[in-house]
């Protein structure tokens, strides 16, 4: 890189995560030429990557230290750089919660300090107060102090909002560039020569080490004042969306001898989280949780937060902190190494830092190369506005500019085509499927990428022009899948793209779903004279069925033994001749209930975002069949690192099935649902090796036909009682480790550990209705289904709103799924035909012993019959079953049913008829072994 | 114990009993009922599974041009020890869209007689170009 002489100065800044991130933006200030090297292949890879994304108030350290200064200086700087960049941030304000008397003066002692540190916005709030402002917290609760100016930031997108800044103000940014040699320049001058692991070298004028947990070695390369990083784990779990309202505020324990204790906080997504523990450790690269660890900051966080356990949590994931020797930052040029500065040594608080040492850095640069100011800068970068913020105008403004915009890839937080493929090709490259995620919200939701994931690395290899095999989830390393199909890039341009809009904007019954149930509903409405309307997020009818291709459908509804996909032929055929309009690829993103219901006019409104479109089509009944999704990874409190190769079974079905691509070579299921079992049998058939299949309960969970015919023919083990405890593999998937589990505890037995070798893990730990609209329209949920609670007819709590198959609760088989659309679908063309209407009085239906769950949850007292479907919790031999009639604590014996076996696999059906339930409060189903 | 390694034991799996049938086989492909069924169809099953077991086999082929591959399943069970060899042929054929459902794949999989057929309809409407380029709107 020779350079003339009117050349502007170059400054390397090595490190992309949020201080290189923000002081490559303050640099392009100034007339000089910015190259930032990262070793790794995205922004934030390091410790910005898993922080508490907490911008501290600043009252915690201890004063006169770089950390009080530049925490209080970042801290103020937040909210005009979340305007400029375009990052989430959020003054939720942070409260340090005292519950116990002892730990009062240590509130006092934090004012303190805040003062001295010039902190303001702070005060302590009494027990009442602190309850009243944060009603989850313990009631332990003796005393709190609030700062008015603590936040919540998002540290991936502070990084790439000024990295984005930086590279649009002309800096460059070059990743896979670890830094092995940096050459001093001599004391005749000249430049700093860079070297990198790959053979690159970049010559520089001016260095800044923003190096993270590797900031020590880079130091050391050039200065004798030696730095010393010890790497310090943190671990986090983070909840689900629905509990992130639970608490407002950021709330910290006060310190004491025990340590810093566990915050419990909101996200700026939405979720809460609980962490981090503090863990000294030698590795810098091992970002494994520990299953001590995990049960330390739950047990921690209970102080604070009674209710933590492990229930509704999502993930869990562990960050190294730079902790340096003297405690403190080491910000500034190094003593011995003009020219060279260092913003090393950043841990806590160094996210609510960086913009304020970025300041101090670039200007010290800059007054070292005398380099002036750079008029052209442009301090704001424009975020581009996601699908999911837009409202109903803007979207379909973007979805007419570029159809992409209206094909939903991921449902969970409607992420578009569109914004995807925007994404891709940003100025800053997407070199991991991480990246993506994070740069536009892809895969982040509740199915983990489940349904997504497969479809996105379509896009991607379709954009970049690349095979799935060079895909990598979050590392170099870390491959998603082992083969695909030569001609797979070619063909990733010839996806299959029918949309239809609808017909017309009202309709009597509209179906959301089109697999097993949506299409029975569909064609029942239909055929009871109703005007329908269908709409299904998929290309081709059938939902899930279409990637089954296994057979063992239809025996029930057909009796014939068919596969999957003709299975939804066979129904798609039959709704050719009935009035009913399809809208296939359409996601519908909203329902409201409109005002008009009572008069028996239209009384849902449908919004439906496709490639064609937006469009508002009003209907006077809807029937939810919106099937379920499975359950991830995140949920199973599995300790260990994050490594690419842990699929859903669903996800590997679809990637074999619909993709053409292998998942891995090497492969253990845990979970021996129906999928897993099906799943352990295809990638046997495709080459792969099944080691085992590991179920945590006594008893398998699938149907004995699949044990047998999936596992038994292809000598896959199945064990059980056990489960995996921990993975390993910091890039993808090395090995497992599976433990036996105590039947009595549910807990992994100590000693029982075992490690698999494996490059795959395929998970059936069980499917959760999905039901985002039924619970935008109000519907009641039964917990124990998952799904909502529903009358004989199929009607939810809110009039005019059915449900039935997966969405209501999970099936063994399809056949049963469209008989409950069946149902639904008659039903729901019936009530708008009678024009709504006050529903009679009803009855409930409640599980006794030995029923995990039951439906219908209601009987109307004049239904002249219904079926019960329920499922038994325990294998029961010689079983029985009964529906007892409860009135006033007397039983009365309505219905008895004997079955040689009974197992939770398999649903049982009950039907009563003929029963004047009006004599009865509730019905209650139980079974028990004879 | 001369005749204990003539005895299989079979599950049943025609219902979810699951029950462990006892099979003895006489050497030259037959097969007599021992014990352990609950009732006639598990006696019949066992007996079967030990002397002639079948199984339908479902895999997925590669058609060029399509970006979906095709589902394909044998038209009846085939004799369990040639499973995989049908995967293997499935996949070596040679198919062209358009491709509807049950049109033969493989005439005659390992001499068995049973063709594989396809389970899904494929057709040509795979748009040309970037996604999108040409969504069109239809109505029904």
């Amino acid at each position: 890189m020779a350079r003339g002489e009117t050349a502007k100065p170059r400054v390397a800044v090595i490190g992309a995560g949020v201080v290189g991130c923000c002081i490559a933006r303050e640099l392009c200030r100034f007339n000089v030429e910015v190259s930032v090297l990262e070793a790794g292949d995205d922004l934030a890879c390091g410790s910005t990557r898993a922080n508490s994304g907490i911008v501290h108030a600043g009252f915690d350290p201890q004063p006169g230290t770089l950390k009080a200064l530049y925490n209080a200086r970042g801290s103020k700087l937040f909210p005009q750089w979340a305007d400029e960049l375009g990052f989430a941030y959020f003054r939720n304000e942070s409260m340090v919660a005292a519950f116990s008397d002892d730990e009062l003066p240590g509130l006092d002692e934090l004012i303190e300090r805040g003062k001295a540190n010039g902190i303001e916005g702070m005060r302590l709030v009494g027990p009442e107060e602190a309850k009243a402002l944060e009603p989850a917290l313990s009631s332990d609760i003796r005393g709190a102090l609030v700062a008015s100016t603590g936040a919540i930031c998002d540290p991936y997108g502070v990084s790439l909002g000024a990295a984005e800044n930086a590279a649009n103000n002309g800096a460059e940014f070059l990743f896979d560039a670890k830094v092995v040699a940096i050459d001093a320049p001599g004391a005749m001058g000249g430049a700093f020569r860079i070297a990198t692991e790959s053979g690159m070298v970049v010559e520089a004028d001016a260095v800044v080490n923003a190096a993270g947990i590797h900031a020590d070695e880079i130091n050391n390369l050039v200065s004798s004042h030696h730095l010393g990083i010890t790497p310090v784990r943190g671990e986090y779990i983070l909840y689900e969306p629905a509990m992130g309202k639970l608490f407002r505020r950021t709330v910290f324990q006060v310190p004491g001898p025990m340590g810093k204790g566990v915050l419990v906080s909101p996200t700026v997504h939405g979720n809460l989280f609980v962490g981090p523990n503090a863990v000294p450790q030698e590795s810098k690269e091992d970002l494994g949780t520990s299953e001590e660890g995990l049960d330390f900051i739950v047990r921690q966080a209970r102080r604070t937060w009674p209710e933590a356990s492990n229930r509704g949590q999502i993930t869990n994931f562990a960050g190294l902190r730079a902790s340096g020797k003297t405690r403190d930052f080491v910000v500034g040029e190094a003593p011995d190494a003009p020219r060279f500065f260092n913003a090393a040594c950043i841990d806590s608080p160094g996210l609510s830092s960086a913009p304020a040492i970025a300041q101090d850095i670039a200007r010290w640069v800059a007054d070292a190369l005398g380099a002036s100011e750079n008029p052209s800068f442009d301090p704001i970068r424009k975020r581009r506005r996601l699908l999911a913020e837009m409202d109903s105008k803007e979207v379909a403004e973007a979805v007419k500019r570029d159809p992409a915009w209206g094909n939903i890839v991921c449902s969970c937080c409607k992420v578009s085509e569109g914004e995807i493929v925007a994404a891709l090709h940003d100025p800053l490259p997407v070199l991991s499927l991480d990246a993506l995620k994070w740069r536009c919200g892809a895969m982040m939701g509740p199915c983990h990428g489940g349904f997504c994931t497969p479809k996105i690395i379509r896009i991607v290899c379709r954009e970049l022009g690349c095979a799935p095999e060079d895909i990598d989830k979050r590392l170099r390393g870390s491959w998603m899948v082992a083969r695909s199909r030569a001609d797979y890039l070619e063909v990733s341009r010839l996806d299959a793209r029918g949309c239809m809009s609808a017909a017309q904007d009202t309709y009597d019954v509209a179906v959301v779903g089109a697999g097993a149930a949506g299409m029975a509903a569909a064609k029942a409405a239909a055929r009871a004279g109703a005007r329908v309307l269908m709409v299904d997020r998929g290309q081709g009818l059938g939902g899930i069925l279409r990637q089954c291709v296994h057979s063992g459908f239809g025996l029930e509804r057909f009796s014939e033994e068919l596969t999957g996909p003709e299975y939804a032929e066979r129904e798609g055929a039959a709704m050719a001749d009935l009035d009913i309009a399809v809208m296939e690829g359409s996601s519908v993103v909203g329902v409201t209930q409109d005002g008009a219901a009572a008069d028996g006019g239209s009384a849902f409104k449908l919004d439906i975002i496709s490639p064609a479109g937006c469009q508002s089509v009003a209907c006077r009944a809807v029937v939810l069949a919106t099937g379920s999704r499975e359950r991830g990874f995140g949920a199973l409190n599995v300790a260990g690192e994050r490594p690419s190769g842990i699929y859903t079974a669903g996800s590997a079905q679809t990637l074999i099935n619909l993709q053409g691509c292998l998942p891995g070579k090497r492969a253990v299921v845990l979970g021996s649902g129906d999928i897993g079992l099906i799943m352990a049998r295809r990638m046997t058939l495709e080459g792969m090796e099944v080691v085992g299949v590991h179920e945590i309960m006594p008893h398998p969970s699938g149907l004995r036909r699949n044990i047998v015919q999936c596992l038994d023919d292809f000598d896959i083990p199945l064990h059980l009682s056990s489960t995996v405890v921990r993975v390993e593999g910091s890039t993808r998937l090395e090995a497992v480790w599976v433990a036996q589990v105590d039947q009595q505890t549910r807990l992994p037995i100590e000693g029982s550990e075992q490690r698999i070798e494996c490059d795959t893990l395929v998970l059936s730990v069980g499917l959760i209705p999905e039901n985002d609209l039924a619970k935008a329209l109000g519907v009641q949920c039964d917990p124990s289904t998952g799904g909502p609670k529903v009358d004989e007819t199929f009607q939810t709590s809110v009039p005019g709103v059915f449900s039935c198959g997966n969405s209501l609760h999970i099936h063994d088989l399809a056949d049963w799924a469209s008989a409950e659309g069946d149902a639904a679908g008659t039903s729901a063309a019936h009530w708008v035909r009678a024009g709504g209407g006050e529903r009679p009085t009803s009855i409930s239906v409640v599980k006794g012993v030995c029923v995990g769950h039951v439906v219908p949850q209601w009987l109307y007292v004049d239904a002249s019959e219904a079926n019960l479907e329920f499922r038994v919790s325990a294998v029961l031999h010689d079983a029985v079953f009964e529906a007892v009639g409860m009135k006033d604590g007397r039983e009365e014996l309505l219905r008895k049913r004997r079955a040689r076996i009974a197992v939770p696999a398999e649903m049982v059906r009950l039907s009563l008829k003929g029963i004047d339930l009006a004599k009865y409060d509730s019905i209650e189903v139980r079974a028990h072994a004879r | 114990m001369q005749g204990s390694d003539r005895i299989r034991e079979v599950t049943c799996i025609r219902c979810p009993m699951g029950c462990v049938v006892a099979v003895e086989c006489d050497g030259s492909g037959g097969a007599r009922y021992v014990q352990g069924a609950s009732c006639v169809r598990g006696r019949e099953y066992a007996v079967a599974e030990a002397t002639a077991p079948e199984r339908m086999v479902a895999t997925v082929i590669d058609v060029p041009g399509c970006p979906e591959p095709l589902s394909v399943k044998t038209e009846r069970p085939i004799p369990k020890h040639l499973v995989q060899d049908a995967v293997c042929m499935a996949k070596q054929a040679a198919v062209a869209l358009p491709v509807h459902i049950g049109q033969v794949i493989v005439p005659n999989v390992c001499g068995t007689g049973v063709p594989i057929v396809a389970t899904k309809n494929l057709d040509q409407s795979f748009a040309s170009s970037r996604a999108f380029a040409d969504a069109t709107t239809s109505e029904k």
